[in-house]
């Protein structure tokens, strides 16, 4: 009976099947529905087929094949990209590299580890924890995202304030090519490779210029010494402007988040909760490490910038798993929405810091407008604003609604010298708001490159830049406009 | 905008009713909406779902599930066999609903989708015969179950089954039930045949509970069954054991038999209709119990009972711990690596209990177990009727255990078999145990001792021995 | 091209022909001085057009850098373009322009308690766009990153004159392509930045620097002493290993010698000291630097070694190289290349960053001495998967070392960008690997 089913199969799937083995394919419909999306949920299409590469070569060989076959691809990881990224517009073929998440190699001495794309990133800190190492880059979704997708996104998360994000820490990486070839950038994490910093151009580009396979990255050792602080406040301004004081004083917190009162009722409603008070604006989460000795006078020095901006409390966490509590309770902040509203649209501004207060506010006016709840994550040392819009899917117009909001709130980032996203991306959410920062030829320069790694296009095409059929329309109406001036 | 609306257009083959709630469910106890609607897609339940991990496909974790019964009800899909498959693989271990920070409750989902499953296509094959057997021809039924115990103790005492193994007529089995008889202990008698309905508290009586003694419990681990007993009586409860209390139902609807679940929630809520406490050693059991209000969720007046008859439910474990036990005396020296049972840790959230009762045990050894909150892939009969899978979710849980354990305790009795299963399979020489048997076995040292080892009534001193018959 | 054509795009008193030529090549047969970027634009736009070959200097420091042409038609220096467009202090962000000295930046910066995380040689010719363009670090590398680590933001002018941005203002940002890379490093083949933005870092409140010099002998105990310092919770701001005439100069005693600094709250100082202290084999000396003067050691530091705009000595011209390595091979290799060089009878200098992996060496004498020389360590470093880049040698050398090294690298792909960024080659032309 299966020989018959098999016969009836899309040719192309029988080739892919032949290179990864039959029960490495995937091509009902069925189960390609849980491929329509990755964690941006706004829009879904339907893959071809999703493959399962066991190492370099298959990704190669299925790589090769869809290039000849002139059939549009995508790299997938833990699929909790929340911008699109891994998402299908339609016929492409998922190339999901959730099993190839080996640890190859661990050299504690040189301070490297060498990973598969699929190896999810909570799970080198896990493997190293015991001998006081850890991998710095972060990202709230570190329980489930894989390296591979930290690398195409340029993740960040709660600790790049002082480690910085992804970029900083790729040391090097195999990567296929949209046409199959493969290519090694970088060597047993030895910076300064000569030529140009293809790598650095790689992380960042969403999966659009190549598949990593395999990737060097750095490793650092566990700071000698971590207090966790714990700050409340009744005024959401006097909480972004201690954040500013301090910054200014010179300290370099380790992390420096902070949560709005909706925010903190989601997180509190939720599965992780700590406690925090029910009627405070703004919370403030900071994390100073390094030299033991040098810890006491920054937790001091903080505490006493917090009392100048009026904080209701300040308290330092007792222990490791108190801190661990808050932690939990901060990064699975996102998810908690779900227990205070059925969707959210997450979106990922940065501002110049010192504009927070400002941003604050016109984040505010524009939840009063759309009349949807706003809370607001996010990484407030470096600017990075998550506000979340909440919403229900369900009811007529409230999903446009959404939308409409999420794209204000990037249009004020943008006003303030700040961006559209910070780390999650721009993917098929935010293309067209690509333009609220950059010039049409800015963005035909980036094309430019795009088309020097993927000339095809084949590699997700139609991610991260405005939509060509936008663009023509744009450029017609220049035209009609100045006809009609001219 | 195109995209999504593309996607949102159903296939033919999958048109929905007119019904956009219902979409391709049948109707009645449909998945609950607002069960799937709390999910944001964040995918953080992933890397905790066994069988995810195995498979790494999305449509076999925790979030593609959640996706696919929602994708019914949007009549993208229907509720035919590639359905069927994941929702069925799930091994009902809520391993997900631990890590998910916005509390989805995938587990009672995938319950009513099976159900819905179930009644759209009934069981065929193997499959159907594992399961009508167990769980209509002998789990209802005491006086069977009984019989069932009964022939394999005569089985394991006889000598046959060793005889019948070294012939190889014992492979005839199917090899995962062949394995499963070779790691059954020679059941003890059943409580329930052996003890009265009501046991009287040593000493002055502190509370009243109720027992539920558990079908696979009692008939294959009733020495478990009469430690808990004893544990509970020298502390000072008096255990009561209903006699017309029957199967939880937790394997009913764990296999989308949600009628014969209901039927047997409501005997059950009448058997210990009298108990302040209803006490469960075994974890299934105990979870499926909490959770009778699911299963009358479209009838008001019966959900409330169950709701108000759920709050009574609780681990003996936890019971313990609140309510107060004597610190055990006797040593025993062994090192010990405890089990979270999936139904323990994320399905009642008890996870620390057990452990400060063991850990008051003098002279046991702790080695904390990694991931000691992941599946052994037992979940009811699947080990049954998923046995890859099984197999695959035991070879990783055994890869945690350390080799050097000399105990493995845990409280469920499905976790108990399939970690013997592991041990056999391994060659490891680690003993399976039940928290309430090390409990009181150190009780029993303890009191031996006490009476400077005079005449002490259990002949077996050395070692560890896994039924300590009286 | 004609004067005239080009003294309508710049003011007289700020091109000027040129025929003087140096050892070191890179030179322009124009030089032109542009203040703004419209006038990068016009002037490139122009030689595009035209088929010019044109090449980009800032303070000059590293002429000697790359570079298979003599000379270009002409020479555009960024020395004009200089000064501090913003600084947004409670950003801790900058915006400067490119030609501006590394030291002017610095000195401003200082006034606000914030510095730039990189420490250049030659910070007082060094500008800040030649510093991107080459992607340079010093020995706090360790800590600092390298510019490819703390650049936010560029203006680009492109060959063909089109001014782009990349990146932007803020700290953190993943919108389009991180452009930024494709310049940061690409020795000014791709396009002319004229602003660069940065991110900043506090001035720390107190430093040290410790030379701990290892006797004659004692060079062993180097490696096991690094990897406890390694292994341990420290946070070194360097960890620099010198050869003993390199330590001569900077320390004042001639021995291998370990630079160990901190930077940090003076009690974090203080306790990381004591850990050296109490952790130093036996027989090692110790001599420390701190505040003010470890500051002043690093400023001579980094005005050691062979730079662009001296007049070069034509009988035994400078050469310095760049090596990249695991940082485990950093020892190793010091005293490697210090042996090999006496044993030819030369004079190296030699160091290493021990937790970071970039090592440098200068030395002077003829070609015949030094080029071989240079061959042999490249092929040693080659062989651990390392390179070796000849930063600094005469013009006439380089026809004849390979500046780039052997190392296999996708240079298809880097060949491509190139010819889709500048496709008449008119920028910097075989001034970078591969003849690109
Ligand atoms: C709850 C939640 C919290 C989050 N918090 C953060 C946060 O704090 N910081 C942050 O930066 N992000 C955050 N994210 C976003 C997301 O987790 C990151 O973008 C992550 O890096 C994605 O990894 P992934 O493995 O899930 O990749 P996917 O979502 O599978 O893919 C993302 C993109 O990478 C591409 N890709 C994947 N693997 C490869 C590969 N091997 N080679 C080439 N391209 C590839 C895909 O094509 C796609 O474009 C969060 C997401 C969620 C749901
Ligand atoms: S219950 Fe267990 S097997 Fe089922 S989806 Fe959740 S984690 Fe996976
Ligand atoms: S963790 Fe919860 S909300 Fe997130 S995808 Fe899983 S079930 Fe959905």
């Amino acid at each position: 009976m299966f020989g018959r089913k098999k016969r009836r199969l899309d040719p192309l799937i029988r080739q892919l099947m032949e290179w990864v083995g039959e029960t490495n394919v995937l091509y009902r419909r069925e189960d390609l529905v849980a491929y329509e999306c990755d964690g941006f949920t706004l829009k879904k299409g339907e893959a071809r087929a999703v493959v399962f590469p066991a190492d370099t070569r298959e990704v190669a060989a299925v790589v090769r094949l869809l290039h000849r076959e002139n059939v549009p691809f995508i790299a997938r990881g833990a699929g909790t990209g929340l911008s699109g990224g891994a998402t299908p517009l339609g016929g492409e073929v998922i190339i999901s590299l959730v099993k190839m998440k080996k640890l190859l190699r661990v050299d504690l001495d040189n301070r490297i580890a060498v990973v598969q794309p699929g190896f999810v990133n909570l799970k080198l800190t896990q493997s190293i924890a015991d001998r006081g190492y850890y991998y710095a880059p972060d990202p709230s979704s570190q329980y489930a995202c894989t390296i591979g997708g930290n690398v195409a996104e340029n993740a960040g998360g709660a600790h790049c304030l002082k480690y910085g994000v992804t970029t900083n820490h790729i040391l090097g990486a195999e990567v296929v090519l949209p046409d199959g070839e493969v290519i090694r950038i970088g060597d047993e994490g030895i910076p300064d490779m000569p030529g140009y910093d293809l790598l650095g151009l790689l992380t960042g580009s969403e999966g659009t210029l190549g598949i990593v396979t395999e990737i060097t990255v750095r490793i650092l050792k566990a700071p000698q010494g971590k207090q966790t602080l714990l700050a409340y406040f009744d005024d959401v301004e006097e909480a972004s402007r201690a954040v500013s004081d301090i910054i200014s004083a010179g300290i370099l917190p380790a992390a420096l988040e902070m949560m709005d009162r909706t925010a903190i009722e989601a997180v509190e409603s939720a599965n992780f909760p700590v406690g925090h008070p029910l009627d405070i604006e703004a919370l403030l989460l900071v994390e100073v490490d390094g030299i033991e000795a040098g810890l006491k006078s920054q937790v001091e020095d903080i505490t006493e910038l917090c009392r100048r901006r009026n904080v209701r409390e300040v308290k330092t966490a007792r222990d490791e798993k108190e801190a661990a509590a808050w932690w939990a309770n901060r990064k699975t902040g996102f998810g908690a929405m779900g227990a205070i509203s059925p969707d959210y649209l997450v979106q990922d501004g940065v501002i110049p810091r010192s504009t927070l207060p400002e941003v604050l506010g016109k984040i505010r006016e524009i939840s009063r407008d759309t009349g949807l709840r706003i809370a607001n994550i996010f990484h407030a040392g470096d600017g990075n604003l998550h506000p979340l819009i909440l919403f229900d899917e369900r009811k007529p117009g409230e999903k446009e609604r959404a939308l409409e909001a999420g794209s204000r709130c990037l249009k004020v980032c943008a006003e303030v010298g700040g961006t559209i996203t910070g780390e999650h991306g721009v993917g098929i959410e935010k293309r067209e708001e690509m333009r609220f920062v950059f010039t049409k030829e800015e963005i035909a320069a980036q094309i430019r490159l795009r088309d020097v790694f993927n000339p095809g296009n084949l590699l997700n095409p139609g991610k991260g830049f405005p939509q060509p059929g936008r663009c023509a329309e744009v450029k017609q109406e220049i035209k009609e406009r100045r006809m009609a001036e001219g | 905008m195109d995209l999504a609306r593309s996607a949102e257009t159903p296939s033919p083959d999958a048109l929905p009713c007119a019904d956009g709630k219902l979409g391709n469910y049948l109707s009645g106890d449909v998945p609950d909406e607002n069960k799937w609607a709390d999910c944001v897609h964040c995918g953080l339940c992933l890397e905790a779902c066994p069988t995810y991990l195995e498979t790494g496909h999305e449509h076999q974790s925790p979030r593609g599930r959640v996706h696919l019964i929602k994708a019914v009800a949007e009549g993208k899909i229907g509720l035919n066999e590639s359905f069927m498959d994941p929702v069925f693989t799930c091994l009902d271990c809520r391993a997900c609903e631990t890590a998910c920070p916005s509390n989805v409750q995938v587990g009672g989902l995938i319950e009513e989708a099976r159900g819905q499953v179930r009644r759209a296509h009934p069981l065929k094959g193997w499959k159907g015969w594992v399961s009508r057997f167990f769980l209509h021809g002998v789990f209802p039924h005491p006086g069977r179950l009984e019989m069932l115990g009964k022939g394999l103790r005569l089985l394991k005492r006889s000598g046959l089954s060793s005889f019948a193994r070294r012939i190889g007529l014992m492979k005839l089995l199917p090899s995962q039930l062949e394995e499963m008889e070779r790691v059954t202990p020679i059941p003890g008698l059943p409580v329930r045949k052996k003890l009265p309905e009501v046991v009287p508290a040593r000493g002055k009586r502190k509370e009243r509970v109720a027992l539920l003694t558990g079908c696979v419990m009692d008939a294959v681990f009733g020495d478990v069954n009469e430690a808990t007993v004893r544990v509970l009586t020298r502390n000072g409860y008096e255990v009561h054991i209903p006699r017309s209390q029957t199967c939880c139902g937790a394997l009913h609807v764990h296999a989308g038999d949600r009628e014969a679940g209901r039927e047997l929630a409501l005997r059950n809520m009448e058997a210990f209709s009298d108990a302040d406490h209803v006490l469960v050693n075994a974890a299934g059991c105990g979870c499926a119990m909490q959770e009778y209000p699911e299963l009358f969720r479209e009838d008001p007046a019966l959900r409330q009972k169950a709701e108000a008859f759920a709050e009574k439910v609780m681990d003996v474990s936890r019971f313990l711990t609140r309510y107060g036990f004597e610190r055990p005396k006797g040593e025993i020296r062994a090192r010990a690596s405890y089990h979270d049972a999936c139904h323990l840790a994320h399905g009642q959230g008890v996870r620390e209990e057990p452990r400060w009762i063991l850990r008051s045990i003098p002279g046991l050894e702790w080695v904390e177990m990694a991931n000691a909150d992941r599946c052994c892939g037992s979940a009811g009969i699947y080990n049954l009727t998923h046995p890859e899978m099984a197999g695959a979710v035991l070879r990783r849980k055994m890869e945690d255990v350390p080799e050097d354990a000399e105990l493995i305790p845990m409280g469920n009795p499905g976790c108990m078999l399939q970690m013997s299963v592991g041990v056999l399979r391994e060659g490891r020489r680690s003993k399976v145990v039940h928290t309430m048997e090390l409990l009181d076995r150190s009780y029993r040292i303890g009191d031996r001792e006490g009476k400077e080892a005079s005449s002490c009534s259990d002949g077996k001193s050395g070692g560890w021995i896994l039924s300590s018959g009286n | 091209m004609t004067a005239m054509a080009l003294n309508d795009l710049l003011p007289a008193e700020r091109i000027s022909r040129s025929e003087s030529s140096n050892p070191l090549g890179n030179s322009g047969d124009w030089i032109a001085q542009p203040r703004t970027e419209n006038e990068i634009a016009d002037l490139l736009r122009h030689a595009d057009e035209k088929g010019w070959k044109v090449t980009v200097t800032g303070g000059g420091s590293k002429r000697g850098y790359g570079g298979l042409r003599e000379r270009y038609d002409m020479m555009l220096s960024l020395a004009d373009l200089r000064g501090v467009v913003e600084h947004r202090r409670g950003d801790m962000t900058v915006t400067v322009r490119a030609g501006t000295p590394i030291r002017e930046l610095a000195d401003h910066l200082a006034e606000h308690g914030q510095r730039l995380p990189c420490d250049p040689r030659w910070p007082g010719t060094a500008t800040i766009g030649g510093v991107v363009a080459a992607n340079e670090t010093g020995p706090r590398r360790l800590a600092f990153g390298a510019p490819r680590d703390f650049v936010l933001g560029l203006r680009v002018i492109c060959p063909d004159g089109r001014i782009l941005r990349t990146g932007g203002k803020v700290v953190k940002n993943v919108a389009g392509y991180d452009m930024n890379k494709l310049f940061v490093g690409s020795m000014g083949t791709l396009g002319v930045m004229s602003e660069i933005t940065v991110k900043l870092r506090p001035l720390p409140p107190d430093q040290c620097l410790m030379y701990l010099t290892f006797p004659e002998g004692s060079e062993a105990d180097i490696e096991p002493f690094l990897r406890l310092l390694r292994s341990s919770t420290l946070e070194p701001f360097a960890l620099e290993v010198l050869n003993p005439v390199l330590a001569e100069k900077t320390a004042g005693v001639n021995r291998y010698t370990l630079a160990v600094a901190f930077e940090d709250r003076s009690e974090a100082v203080d306790d990381q000291v004591k850990w050296v202290r109490d952790h130093l084999p036996e027989g090692i000396g110790m001599e420390m630097r701190r505040g003010e003067e470890a500051l002043r050691c690093w400023e001579a530091w980094a005005e050691l070694g062979p730079r662009g705009p001296e007049v070069p000595d034509t009988d035994s011209p400078a050469a310095a190289a760049k090596i990249g390595l695991r940082s485990t091979e950093t020892v190793s290799f010091i005293r490697e290349a210090t042996e090999k060089a006496s044993d030819r009878g030369l004079e190296v200098f030699a160091h290493g960053g021990a937790g970071h992996g970039i090592a440098r060496i200068w030395l002077r004498g003829t070609r015949e001495a030094v080029l071989p020389y240079l061959a042999e360590l490249r092929s040693v470093v080659e062989e651990r998967r390392g390179f070796l880049v000849a930063d600094h040698l005469p013009f006439e050398w380089r026809k004849r070392l390979d500046v780039w090294g052997n190392r296999t690298i996708p240079f298809g792909l880097m060949k491509r960008i190139k010819d889709s960024c500048d496709p008449n080659r008119t920028l910097n032309d075989q001034r970078f690997v591969g003849g690109i």
